[in-house]
Parts: C-alpha cells; sequence; structure tokens
C-alpha cells in the first residue's frame, strides 16, 4: 500500500461515515462506554468497517473517539487503553480491503485545558501518548486527532502522535461554531498557521455543522494551507423529532456538496454525524475523478495565539511588541514575581493591547526565581486575557520549552543569536513547538560594529535556522540598537543593517528601540526620531513601551509615509476625532484641617499621617481631629455611597484613610482609649460568608467604635458569652443563607433568655425588614453604612 | 478567561452615570482584575441524566434516585428530555486572598476581589454552558439557562445531593451542614435539554432569586446571587 501522503498528492481521497449513528441504529449504542464495544461487539464493528469500506472509502476511523485514559475513566475503564484501542484497529483492519487506510481517531479528553482548567500540557501529552502508542502498536495507518475545540490541546496531542508515532502520518482536525470560530475562538486560519508549524501532515475541519456551514471553514484554510486538507460535515445540522436526534440531510445531497468542498481547497472529504455508507459512495461518485486544489501559502511570518494570527512584515502594518512584561528595572514588577503574583503580569498585558501592542514580549528573569515554572505560569496567565500572540523571552533554555508547551499559539522565541552554543539549544526547541524566532546579530566576537558584518550574523542564523527545518520566514531579525550616548558613530550602523536584512535576506526586522536613548536627556525625543528613521529603512515590528502615546503616534505617522497604511485609513481614523481638552484641577483645599477631611473622602492613604500630625500639632484636640474632620468627611463618604455617586471601593477606600489616621491619634492616647461603645459582630452558626460581616467591622471601627469580631460560623453560645463578658451596647448578626437564619434566631432567642442588656441589629442578603421582625432582632440594617447609622442612633440615646 | 468588567462595577453597586470614579480607583479595580484571573483555578464537572419524569412535587431523576423539588424546577425543565446537573468553581486561592487583604487593612481591593472572584465563578459556568450547549445542539436540542438552589422555591438543602450525584468533590467542591458550598465561589446548577427554544438567562434568574438585598447593595436592580456565591 503506498504512503497515503503520496497518494494525496494527485488524488482525492474519500473518508468513512459516522460510527456513532450506525451504532445507534443497530441499537447497540446505550450508557455505556461506546469503546468498550470494540472488545463487546467486535464483530459488529468489523462489519461497519466493511459497510464502509465497500461503500468507497479509502479511509476508514477507528472506534476510539473516547479511547483516551481521561475518557474511559468515565466508565472506570481507564487500566485498559491498550486493549481497546488496540481491538478497534484489529477490527477496522478486519473489517476492510487491503487498498484501505486506517485512521486512529484520537478526540478531546473532555477535560479543559490550562488556562480555562486544570489539564497541563504534559497531563494532556501523556494521555494522548498513551493512546496514540496502543492504536499505532496495532497497526494504524494514520493517525486521526479530530473534533478538537481547543488549539493548546490539539497541540499536545498533536506532538504526542508525532513522538510516539514518529512514521505515520497526522491528520489534526478542528470542529467549528457558526461563528466559524472553535468554540474556544480558534479561527480556521489560526488553525492552520500553528498545527502546521507543529508539524501536522494533513488539517481539517470536522463535525461543526453541515457542509454548507464548513465550505466557509475550508475556503478561509484554503488561504495559508501548506498541508492537505481535510473535511467532514455533519448531515445537516440536528433537529429534534418526538426525543430523537434526526439529521435531515440526504446522502445525494451530501454528495452535491463534495465538488464544492474538493473546490474550495479540501482533498479529503468524508462525513461526520447522522452520515451513512450511502453517504460515502455518493461523495465518492461525486469526487472520484477530481484532483485536489493546490495549498493555498504564501511565504509570509505569522505569528499566533491560540485565537489570533498576527503577520509581520511585507506590506503588513507595522506591529508593535509591548516591552512591559519584563522586571528588569522595575521593582514593583519583581517584587511581585519573587511573591508569585502576577496580577501586574496580567495588568501590563491587558493595558499594552488597549494602548495598540500587537505582540506582547514576556520576560520574567529574576536571579532568584525558578524561571521555567514561573515563565510558565506568566504565559498561561497572559494568553487567558489577551488575544495577543507571545514573544516569549527568555535566555534559559528550559524556560523557553517549558514556555513553548504550555503555549497555544505559534509563539516568537526572544532569542537566538549567532553563538553555535545558542543555535543548537534554541534552534530544535522553535522546530520542534512550531515557533518562530528573533535572532540578534552578534555572536562569538560580540556585536559587530559594520552593517555588513551583522548582515552576515543574520545570514548564519537564517541558514542554521532552514537547516533545522524551519521555514526563513518563521526567522526575524533584531539588528540591534547601540545607545548613542557610548557608541555614537554605530547608531547608522543598525539602521544600515535594517535596510540591508531586508534587502539580502527578506524576513522581517525587529528593533529594541529605546536602547538608543540610554543615559542621555529627554530620552523620548532621541527614541521617537530614531523610530522614525528606523521606520523609514523598513522596520517591521518595534520593542517598544506602548503606553508612551508619542512612538504609538510616529509609528503610525510612519506608516501613511512608508505606505504600509494605504489610504491612511488607520491614521484617520485614529485622528479624526482626538481633541485633547485638559482636566480641569480640582479646587485645593487651604487648611490642614480641609486637606485631612478631603484625603479621606478622596481615599488618598498618602501623607495622611503628616497631615494627622500637622492638626495635632496645630493644638487640635484628639476630638476635634475625629468628630469634626474624620467623622463629617465619613459621613458625606457614607451620603455618597447612598446618592450612588460613590460605590462599596470608594467606602472602603476612604475607611481605609479613617484605619490609617486612627493608627497615628491612638499614640496619643493613654492605654484606656476612649471609645464610643462595644459592638460584637458574628457571622451566624452554619454561615461561612463574611464579607458583608468584614465591612461593616471597618465602619464600625472607622466611627470609634470598640469592635469584638467572633469571625464567622459562631455558636450561638460564643455570642451571648462575648455579650456578657464584653458589655456590649450591641450585637451585630449576619447571615447569608435562608438555611441559616434560624440560628440568628437561636442566637437571639439565646441572647434575649440570658437577659442580656444589648440590643441586636441584624444583616444578610436575604434579610429584610419582616423577616429581621420575625426573629425579633431589634434593627435590621441594609447594608454597612446604616448599620453604622443605627448604631450612632443608639448611642446617641 | 475574560471577567467583565462592568459586571464587576455593578457588583460594586457602581450606577452608570453616577457613581464617579478616579482614575487611580480604575486602576485599582484593574488591578484587581488581573489579580483575579491570575489566583482563579477554573475547574468543572457535569453529568448528564437521560431520564426524567414530572411529578406533582417536583422532577424526579430516576438514574440517581433524586427529586428536585417545587414548581419552578418543574417549569424551568418542562420541554426536558434529558437534564445536565454542573458543578463549577475557581478553588479557593481567591478567596484566600480576600480574607488576607481585609487582614492587611486593604478592604478596597479585598471587595474588589470578592466582587472578581463572583464574575469568574460566573464565566467559568458559562464556559461549560457554551461545551454543553454545543453537546445539546449535536443532538437537536437547546439548552437552558442554569438554573440553582435558592431560585425560587428549589431549597438548598438539594445542595449535598446535587454535589453526590456530579462529584464535585472531584473538583473541590464540598457542601457544609447548612448547605453552603465551599469554596465559596462555586456554582452547583440544573441545565435542561429542551425540545424547544428556551428563554433568555439573566432577567429570569434575577426574578427567580431569594436574595433581595446582596452584600454590594444593588437597590436598583435585584442582585443575581444564588446558592453559595456572594
Amino acid at each position: 500500500m503506498p504512503n497515503i501522503m503520496e497518494k494525496i498528492k494527485d488524488s482525492i481521497l474519500v473518508f468513512d461515515g459516522a460510527m456513532g449513528t450506525l451504532l445507534q441504529n443497530q441499537g447497540l449504542l446505550g450508557e455505556g462506554c461506546p469503546e468498550l464495544l470494540n472488545v463487546e461487539e467486535h464483530q459488529a464493528l468489523v462489519n461497519i468497517h466493511r459497510m464502509y469500506s465497500k461503500a468507497g472509502a479509502d479511509i476508514v476511523e477507528t472506534n476510539t473517539f473516547g479511547g483516551s485514559r481521561i475518557k474511559l475513566a468515565e466508565f472506570g475503564l481507564e487500566e485498559r487503553v491498550a486493549e481497546l484501542n488496540a481491538a478497534a484497529v484489529k477490527a477496522a483492519k478486519s473489517g476492510v480491503s487491503e487498498s484501505t487506510y486506517v485512521a486512529l481517531s484520537v478526540g478531546p479528553t473532555g477535560k479543559m485545558m490550562q488556562p480555562s482548567g486544570p489539564l497541563t500540557f504534559e497531563e494532556a501529552y501523556d494521555v494522548f501518548r498513551e493512546q496514540i502508542a496502543a492504536g499505532a502498536e496495532a497497526g494504524a495507518d494514520v493517525i486521526c486527532i479530530e473534533t478538537m475545540s481547543d488549539l493548546g490541546e490539539a497541540r499536545a496531542a498533536l506532538l504526542a502522535a508525532k513522538d510516539v508515532a514518529p512514521n505515520l502520518p497526522v491528520i489534526c482536525s478542528m470542529t467549528f461554531q457558526p461563528d466559524g470560530r472553535t468554540l474556544m475562538g480558534t479561527d480556521p486560519q489560526t488553525a492552520v498557521i500553528t498545527l502546521q508549524a507543529l508539524g501536522a501532515d494533513i488539517l481539517g475541519a470536522n463535525c461543526s455543522g453541515g457542509p454548507e456551514e464548513l465550505l466557509q471553514v475550508i475556503s478561509e484554510m484554503q488561504q495559508v494551507n501548506k498541508v492537505p486538507l481535510l473535511v467532514q460535515p455533519n448531515a445537516g445540522l440536528p433537529e429534534l423529532q418526538g426525543d430523537k436526534t434526526v439529521f435531515p440531510l440526504t446522502a445525494s445531497e451530501m454528495g452535491a456538496y463534495a465538488p464544492k468542498l474538493v473546490e474550495a481547497g479540501a482533498s479529503l472529504v468524508g462525513s461526520c454525524c447522522g452520515s451513512t455508507p450511502e453517504f460515502t459512495t455518493a461523495i465518492k461518485e461525486a469526487v472520484q475523478n477530481m484532483v485536489p486544489v493546490k495549498p493555498g501559502y504564501k511565504p509570509q511570518t505569522y505569528i499566533t495565539s491560540s485565537n489570533r494570527t498576527v503577520a509581520v512584515g511585507n506590506n503588513h502594518p507595522v506591529q508593535i511588541i509591548g516591552e512591559r512584561i519584563n522586571p528588569t528595572g522595575k521593582k514593583a514588577l519583581s517584587e511581585e514575581l519573587r511573591q508569585g503574583s502576577l496580577a501586574r503580569v496580567v495588568q501590563e498585558a491587558v493595558q499594552q493591547v488597549e494602548k495598540g501592542a500587537a505582540i506582547l514580549d514576556v520576560n520574567v528573569g529574576l536571579p532568584d526565581i525558578d524561571e521555567p515554572a514561573m515563565l510558565v505560569k506568566a504565559v498561561n496567565a497572559v494568553q487567558k486575557v489577551v488575544s495577543a500572540p507571545l514573544q516569549i523571552d527568555s535566555t534559559n533554555v528550559n524556560a523557553i520549552e517549558a514556555a513553548l508547551k504550555a503555549y497555544h499559539g505559534k509563539a516568537l522565541v526572544n532569542s537566538v543569536n549567532g553563538k553555535d552554543e545558542s543555535l543548537e539549544s534554541v534552534l530544535p526547541l522553535v522546530k520542534r513547538y512550531g515557533a518562530c524566532v528573533l535572532g540578534l546579530c552578534l555572536d562569538e566576537t560580540g556585536i559587530p560594529k559594520m552593517a555588513e558584518d551583522r548582515l552576515k550574523v543574520a545570514e548564519k542564523i537564517v541558514a542554521r535556522a532552514v537547516e533545522y527545518g524551519i521555514p526563513k520566514e518563521d526567522v526575524l531579525i533584531d539588528c540591534l540598537v547601540l545607545t548613542a550616548s557610548a557608541q555614537q558613530q554605530e547608531v547608522l550602523e543598525t539602521i544600515k543593517t535594517a535596510q540591508l536584512v531586508k534587502e539580502k535576506l527578506g524576513v522581517p526586522v525587529v528593533l529594541g528601540v529605546s536602547n538608543v536613548s540610554f543615559g542621555l536627556p529627554n530620552r523620548k525625543l532621541l527614541n521617537r526620531t530614531f523610530l522614525a528613521m528606523a521606520l523609514a529603512a523598513g522596520l517591521d515590528a518595534p520593542i517598544i513601551n506602548p503606553h508612551d502615546q508619542e512612538m504609538v503616534d510616529t509609528i503610525l505617522a510612519g506608516q501613511v509615509l512608508s505606505y504600509r497604511d494605504v489610504d491612511s485609513k488607520n491614521y484617520i481614523s485614529a485622528y479624526q476625532n482626538v481633541k485633547n481638552t485638559p482636566q480641569p484641577a480640582a479646587e485645593a483645599p487651604k487648611t490642614t484641617g480641609e486637606k485631612l477631611y478631603q484625603a479621606v473622602v478622596s481615599g488618598l492613604k498618602e501623607g495622611i499621617i503628616p497631615l494627622v500630625e500637622d492638626c495635632l500639632a496645630q493644638d487640635m484636640s484628639l476630638m476635634t481631629v475625629v468628630d469634626d474632620i474624620l467623622v463629617p468627611a465619613l459621613d458625606e463618604v457614607g451620603s455618597k455611597y447612598e446618592k450612588g455617586e460613590f460605590f462599596l471601593p470608594q467606602l472602603m477606600q476612604s475607611a481605609e484613610v479613617v484605619q490609617l489616621a486612627f493608627s497615628r491619634l491612638r499614640q496619643e492616647l493613654d492605654s484606656g482609649a476612649v471609645s464610643k461603645g462595644t459592638v460584637i459582630l458574628a457571622t451566624v452558626k452554619g454561615d461561612i460568608h463574611d464579607i458583608g460581616k468584614n465591612i461593616v467591622k471597618v465602619l464600625m471601627e472607622n466611627y470609634g467604635y470598640n469592635v469584638v469580631d467572633l469571625g464567622k460560623d459562631v455558636p450561638p453560645e460564643d455570642v451571648v458569652q462575648a455579650a456578657r463578658e464584653n458589655r456590649a451596647q450591641l450585637v451585630g448578626l449576619s447571615a447569608l443563607m435562608t438555611t441559616t437564619i434560624p440560628n440568628m434566631k437561636e442566637t437571639i432567642e439565646q441572647l434575649k433568655e440570658a437577659k442580656i442588656d444589648t440590643k441586636v441589629i441584624v444583616g444578610g442578603a436575604v434579610l429584610n425588614q419582616s423577616y429581621a421582625d420575625m426573629i425579633n432582632a431589634d434593627f435590621y440594617a441594609r447594608d454597612a453604612r446604616e448599620a453604622v447609622q443605627i448604631a450612632n442612633e443608639l448611642m446617641k440615646n | 478567561m475574560n471577567i467583565d468588567k462592568n459586571e464587576v462595577l455593578r457588583y460594586l453597586g457602581y450606577k452608570q452615570g453616577k457613581t464617579k470614579i478616579s482614575s487611580s480607583m480604575l486602576e485599582k479595580i484593574d488591578y484587581y482584575i488581573s489579580l483575579g484571573i491570575t489566583l482563579a483555578e477554573p475547574n468543572t464537572c457535569y453529568r448528564i441524566l437521560n431520564k426524567i419524569n414530572f411529578k406533582p412535587k417536583g422532577v424526579e431523576l430516576p438514574e440517581v434516585e433524586l427529586v428536585l423539588p417545587g414548581q419552578d424546577i418543574s417549569n424551568h425543565l418542562k420541554n426536558c428530555n434529558k437534564v445536565c446537573l454542573v458543578a463549577t468553581t475557581i478553588g479557593r486561592q481567591l478567596e484566600d486572598k480576600v480574607s488576607e487583604l481585609f487582614n492587611h487593612e486593604e478592604y478596597a481591593g479585598g471587595t474588589i476581589l470578592d466582587a472578581v472572584g463572583s464574575d469568574a465563578v460566573e464565566k467559568a459556568a458559562d464556559q461549560l454552558q457554551e461545551e454543553l450547549k454545543l453537546k445539546a445542539k449535536k443532538q437537536g436540542y437547546h439548552l437552558t439557562w442554569r438554573f440553582a438552589s435558592g431560585y425560587g422555591d428549589l431549597p438548598l438543602d438539594i445542595n449535598s445531593k446535587l454535589a453526590s450525584v456530579v462529584s464535585a468533590n472531584s473538583i473541590g467542591i464540598t457542601v457544609t451542614e447548612s448547605n453552603m458550598l465551599l469554596p465559596q465561589k462555586s456554582i452547583l446548577g440544573i441545565v435542561g435539554f429542551s425540545a424547544t427554544e428556551t428563554d433568555t438567562p439573566l432577567a429570569d434568574k434575577c426574578a427567580y432569586c431569594n436574595a433581595v438585598d446582596c452584600a454590594y447593595r444593588n437597590r436598583s436592580d435585584k442582585c443575581a446571587k444564588h446558592n453559595g456565591k456572594d
């Protein structure tokens, strides 16, 4: 039997149709595991494969869609992966003719991959590896990874297949929704670009909808494919008749569609849910004399995320690479990374994209950090929130590999250079994980001074990449920007290198622009001037800080002047409405007291302690500060909150300021601090939601109450005891759920029985005044603000 | 995962056209949304039940010997041939951080992060919903919106049974004696595979919700709170 890849070059091959539909029609598909039938109903499967083979299928798929460990575990069959997959291949082999290929069907695990779910790349890879090893061992001719929605999962399966069955062609087929994207948001071109870089032999679309829906998907794929395309539509969109699912398309209708699918670019055509051997025959008859359309790929640098493709170079727009996710010189970010937090990384990612970054550099390199682990976390965090493709930036090869595994798209690796050691360690990873790579024009001798010598380094990098099987267009060159303060003479050599690289190599040019201005005043001016010069020389992707609006402006202008923004469309849309009116400065408060008041209202913590001290130095008494400044300020905040002018975080922010002011004031007090009264707070027994209670506590403390916080899930007896011991004037109880209100009632009863002289105030999501009355509470407060008002009213008397 | 900033603001009592926030507060919200995204560990599981009997007292699921009592769940599932029980959580990390923030007197941050967690678990559940929608569609069904205990007359005390049927413990969800979910940012839901078009979710969900006055005091419109999620 000739290799399928040879056969496919000049003929259209026909895939079989649905397995589940036939099993169902025969009453074999119940509640149990479909793959178990490979053993228990072996002959029925042999017969189905025979029917498809006789109907004209050149390739049949095994009954192993759910044959992974994870899927089989749903039926307690996780230890039978090898057996069930082998039996399936055997059934197919014995059913089909000698010239029919058997493809091992590999479906998704059903578990979400990181960052959307818990499954890691390694886990997914191992699970697929196990299944594919079993199928290949049993004699499958082709591996067919199918019905994938998650590009990350498809990557894991594809890599596993390439590793464990290196001699078998691998098909990778995704399933698309009516909006033309997969459930996880991948568009057809991004799927093709990413997966063919990773080494898929055939790509495709299956299931999804009927042939009409898939026609569009295949047409889009055909624009960028290097490898043959497979299409397997369902028999139309399913309809429910009674409690039966019916697929409306007939075999001859499917047959009529098949030539259109071939013309759109498919060279393997089959059918999916709802189809039968009749469909296979109809397709076979319709396409057997057709010839494949040529793949539509034209060399072009593409970098992808799981749901976006960015084209770099040629006449595509200049693509900004955001440089902000890098701890170098950023104290707060470094500190966070050391503590294992990625909040700032995520925030930078979102903001840079908002400012116009097309690609994001991700660097978490710190001397005292587990960089591989951290880079994986950072890549996952960033790809969770933005669609911009990533440039993985590390000098640590292990970190690069770990990140390339976790990343769902076709990344840009930053970087390799002309040193043999660098080329030999980085390029194999770039090839294996289907990435692009940024080559730096430096080698063992350092950064060559002259442009011609830098070009030689660039040529070496490109040549070596090609030797490793990386297409030339997947290499980008960084011509290296030197600082004008130290190497002024060589600044122009960078510009010249850019021109030479574009002219001689034709690969995209990248520059870290802001290096140019180190050590000189007014850096921004130098940066944007250099940027303009570099754009004229053909710079394709500047690495910049996208928050620097002038740089972004320069790029937009530069694209107009270099004919990369045809008809100035982007430029016009960016600037036609821009009119910046300066924001009127808020009226500055005059006296120290007013400043303190204003700081509380605005929630400004900074400088609050000196303000308090200034007040005290002006001979204000403690009570004056509290009663005439802090409390009125809080009242204003509270009243704004009531009116909806402020929302909860503002109330809390002001509370933080007052808390801080109090911490200073307390130092002036004798140990027997004056308190406005004692309040016990508790979330009642059985209830664990205490955020509302915590908010009440903060405000009560703000107003000078001594708060005894008993926490959450507090038994009634504890409340009674605390109220007695602390002689509390007020007890505040909270409950979130209807189910814990009885415990609130019980607590109130015990307080009354114990004859504790205290008032009870209740609150919580499901409470209201009538509930409060029903359980004999003295007061009901809708929110923290109201609770404090009630307390203030009560203490007055 | 995309956290919906407007939704977070809504949870926090922000009122369009009324509430004025400074750019530093917006920055703070962005920061805590980012932090929330890094702390959320979304995980879901579900179980589809193929038999459903409508009884006067509620909906019976004979495969797992479970009765979902009440009129509202019966209405919710009225045209359904199958029921899917779903569980979603974002794990403990985020809520632990909220406590930590409160302990460190970062009240604004704690409140914002808590709201981010509420939206995060909602989004994680919505993601599963999309997956199930596709599954339903393949069989010709429409998916209903997500019903939960605490809506209408469906009592909270079915939570432990729901959790056990769907093996919620496999993703780390436990149910307390008082029927609350741990981690707090978790959801147990009930969706139906309906033979007919179904209603749109959110408006109805709030109308069904028993929590008339949520912790974030959204007085103008009722809050979207439900079982175990604040």
